[in-house]
């Protein structure tokens, strides 16, 4: 087979500029390899990539092994090809032509694609630096910003001037009203935590005392106004002391330093006070100074326990007789007393229940007084009820007759039941009258009422026995609070020498001492308990009135 | 820039930054407000002034710095200044917040606030670290350079492969018109090609050489040869990428994030007072 291969090499605006060459061969191979018939030295090439045969019918093409060989720019594999038919072989266009004389094939070769610039090629397949890559810094930047304001500013602002927002917000992950809150709110004003209007009334302007006392109607003073001027605390705030989004720890100032502000010394401050300087309590604390009755019958009054006060109740009770280790002697064999015996700690765990003689006397200490009669007994408490009693008790007695005493009189004697005459009834009356006045005597002495209170004898004539009321301090140390239940894993005689108390005129309130035991300061100690002033102070006093008159007229201007 | 920055009037600013920080310290250990310390306190309300406006100065460096020769102070020196105040920043805007944090917008400042100054302490670490690992890795080239190096490579493998085997050109062509420099941020970042064609070439046609006979085996050796240069040069040029990369990435969390912190400082004063 005769071919004519013509070699397209370049194209100018006057032509191409081609390379003939006539190829004698079987048939034509194109490809890489040198061996081809038509070379096509391009790496994009196979080795060997196509053969035209010529046959009976005509020209065929034939792709060989897994070069593409496109026809009309379908893949082939064998296809015939006529003049005009463009066959692409790798970046080579081979066009079909007419065969000349004595010529079989006739082919035009081109390479149409040919290789680009290698290192703009790969210039543009590389990004060799950040700023071509998709990451940015300008439009990040105000996008974050704009981000932040919005969330966190606009709608929050939005939210507080237009109700309906913040509802509508409510259920957003970043909610309007707690994005801006510093904290968490106190467990007792979680209610209305959300609604930050109920505190902060006013848009830049701090929370007023008039917020709090909205709720806290009767929240007390502190000292009383009508007495010191400087009771009302002007210039400080329910905010000085209760600090609010702090989380669920109680929302109450527990700082020595802000006591000891005036506390330290407080003489300075207001001269006609009686409190001592109090700083700290393991370091600067006076004396307790409990109520005592230091003079019978007067009111009680604070005595520091430094000066050892004795305590004149009116009445007698030896605690060392009471608390023998074997016991005491009652109606029903020895018995052995504790101190819950008789003091019995109030349901609230503060105070102790008052000491009731029926209750924690009578059992031994029976009010009965004619051993022939025992079941007279007399009420306790009531010494002209006694005086009333026990006259008519005998008065009865002598109008009843029957009585077996060998001094007394025949119609307190005679036969029960039978009428006396006037002048026998006046006799038994005057035996009923002396009689009453015998027992009456025994009774106030020391047999029974005398043996625990002091008894005065009938005034006049027409008076009566008196028993003196005892006055006992229910609520020792008024000042402070000590809470009996939080104790209750010591004896009571680790801070009570009751057990060694001869007289009812030992105070056996224990002294700072014995506290400081296990208690100390703010400043910690080893084995100690922090305690701070209001571990056992209130700020706000209970007797005193409400702050809340003050704090409308004085404090709510800041 | 280089170390310089650092030790700029013999550690002017670092005197400055400790002293502030110093000062901040002992005012915050000696002050025994009644409450938990907070922002709200006296000392809070200082502390935090102070840091507002070192926020506010720290990014008025990013206008400074873009005027060239305006104003007093050279832009190295606003540098120095920019780097040990920022840093200062950590324990003033720290003692400020009374180490009370939650899910707020003060917290949100603290958080991009301390996200700044993070990125930029690696920003330092990089302009002190890298310039001379990129003098190191360059050998004097530029990356420019190196792509045209590569590029004639290129053209060298071709031609030698043209007498070669089509595997042996498919390769080679892979190597050539595949192969790139960098690419996504990851890639840039990581500096390697875990599927780079042209060091899949170079493990094939080195594997092929191997076993290969007389004169091919010539042939492909000095193709391996070829192969090996330009291998070792894309190694090289993507090692730079990645310095180049290292060296801005920070930048682009740095920037950003600064104005965020502006914006929530802006809502953190405005929330502060607005319920005050």
């Amino acid at each position: 087979m005769e071919s004519r291969v013509v070699f397209i090499t370049k194209r100018t605006k006057a032509g191409a500029v081609s390379r003939d060459s006539r190829v004698g061969a079987d048939f034509l191979r194109f490809g890489r390899s040198a061996d081809c018939e038509v070379h096509l030295p391009d790496p994009r090439v196979m080795f060997l990539q196509a053969e035209l045969h010529r046959r009976e019918a005509g020209l065929y093409i034939e792709a060989i092994g897994d070069g593409d060989v496109r026809l009309k720019g379908s893949v082939v594999m064998t296809a015939a090809v006529r003049p005009g038919d463009v066959i692409a072989v790798g970046p080579y266009d081979v066009t079909i032509g007419e065969p000349g004389e004595g010529e079989d094939a006739a082919i035009q070769v081109e390479l149409v694609r040919p290789f680009g610039d290698d290192l703009a090629q790969l210039r543009a397949r590389s990004r060799t630096s950040l700023g071509a890559s998709w990451l940015g810094k300008r439009g990040v930047s105000w996008g974050l910003a704009a981000l932040v304001v919005l969330l966190f500013l606009v709608i929050p602002v939005v939210a507080y001037m237009v109700p309906g927002v913040r509802e509508a917000t409510r259920d957003w992950p970043i909610k309007a009203d707690t994005a801006w809150s510093s904290g968490e709110i106190s467990n007792p004003h979680k209610f209305f935590a959300e609604d930050c209007a109920v505190c902060h009334q006013k848009a830049f302007v701090p929370v007023t005392d008039a917020a709090c006392t909205a709720c806290h109607k009767t929240i007390q003073q502190h000292a009383d106004p009508k007495q010191f001027a400087m009771a009302d605390l002007r210039g400080s705030g329910c905010q000085s002391c209760h600090k609010e989004h702090e989380g669920p720890r109680p929302i109450v100032l527990n700082n020595d330093a802000f006591c000891a502000q005036c506390h330290a010394n407080l003489a300075a401050l207001v001269p006609k006070t009686t409190l001592k300087p109090a700083a700290d309590f393991g370091a600067t604390h006076p004396e307790f100074q409990p109520l005592v009755v230091t003079e019978l019958g007067a009111a009680p009054r604070r005595v520091s326990l430094a000066d050892r006060p004795r305590e004149m109740a009116g009445l007698a009770f030896p605690h060392n007789k009471h608390l023998t280790p074997q016991g005491v002697r009652g109606p029903l064999g020895m018995t052995k007393l504790e101190c819950a015996s008789c003091h019995q700690a109030e349901r609230g765990g503060l105070l102790m229940q008052p000491v009731r003689m029926e209750a924690a006397c009578s059992g031994c200490h029976q009010l009965k007084f004619d051993p022939a009669r025992p079941d007279w007994v007399l009420p306790h408490g009531r010494p002209n009820d006694v005086a009333r009693l026990v006259r008519g008790l005998y008065d009865g007695l002598a109008l009843r007759g029957g009585v077996e005493e060998p001094n007394a009189p025949a119609p307190v004697r005679r036969r029960p039941g039978t009428p006396l005459a006037e002048p026998e009834r006046l006799e038994a009356l005057a035996w009923a009258d002396r009689r009453a006045g015998e027992t009456l005597r025994v009774i106030f002495g020391k047999s029974v009422c005398g043996t625990c209170h002091i008894v005065d004898p009938p005034a006049g004539a027409m008076a009566e026995w008196s028993v003196r009321p005892p006055r006992i301090a229910q609520h020792w140390l008024a000042k402070s609070m000590f809470r009996h239940d939080r104790h209750e894993v010591f004896g009571c005689d680790n801070c009570h020498a009751a057990t060694k108390s001869e007289s009812s005129e030992d105070v056996l309130i224990p002294g700072i001492a014995v506290c400081r035991n296990c208690h100390t300061g703010t400043t910690p100690v080893v084995n100690k308990v922090s305690s701070s002033c209001i571990s056992c102070h209130g700020f706000h006093r209970p007797e005193l009135g409400p702050m809340f008159e003050t704090a409308k007229s004085g404090l709510s201007t800041n | 820039m280089n170390q310089s920055i650092l030790v700029y009037r013999g550690f002017r600013y670092l005197k400055v930054a400790i002293a502030l920080s110093l000062i901040a310290s002992l005012f915050y250990v000696f002050h025994q407000p009644m409450q938990r310390p907070n922002g709200g306190t006296w000392l809070g309300y200082g502390l935090g002034s102070i840091g507002a406006g070192l926020i506010v100065w720290l990014m008025w460096f990013g206008i400074r710095k873009r005027r060239y020769g305006g104003g007093r102070a050279m832009v190295e020196e606003w540098l120095s200044a920019h780097v040990y105040l920022g840093l200062s920043l950590i324990v003033v805007a720290t003692l400020h917040s009374g180490f009370k944090f939650g899910w707020n917008v003060h917290t949100l400042a603290y958080v991009l606030m301390m996200t700044v100054i993070g990125s930029g302490i690696f920003g330092v670490y990089a302009y002190v670290r890298y310039p001379t690992l990129m003098t190191e890795n360059q050998r004097g080239a530029t990356l420019e350079m190196m792509m045209g190096q590569m590029s004639d490579l290129d053209r060298e493998c071709r031609a030698a492969a043209m007498g070669l085997g089509d595997d042996i050109a498919r390769l080679v062509l892979a190597a050539s018109q595949e192969t790139c420099i960098g690419g996504s941020v990851w890639r840039q970042l990581r500096g390697t090609d875990p599927s780079c064609p042209t060091h899949s070439a170079l493990v094939g046609v080195h594997t092929r050489a191997a076993a290969a006979p007389g004169d091919h085996a010539v042939a492909l050796r000095r193709l391996v040869t070829l192969l090996q240069r330009k291998d070792d040069l894309v190694g090289r040029a993507r090692r730079d990428v990645q310095i180049k990369a290292l060296l801005d990435i920070w930048l682009y969390i740095h920037v950003p994030l600064s104005f965020a912190l502006l914006a929530a400082l802006i809502a953190h004063i405005v929330a502060v007072f607005f319920y005050w």
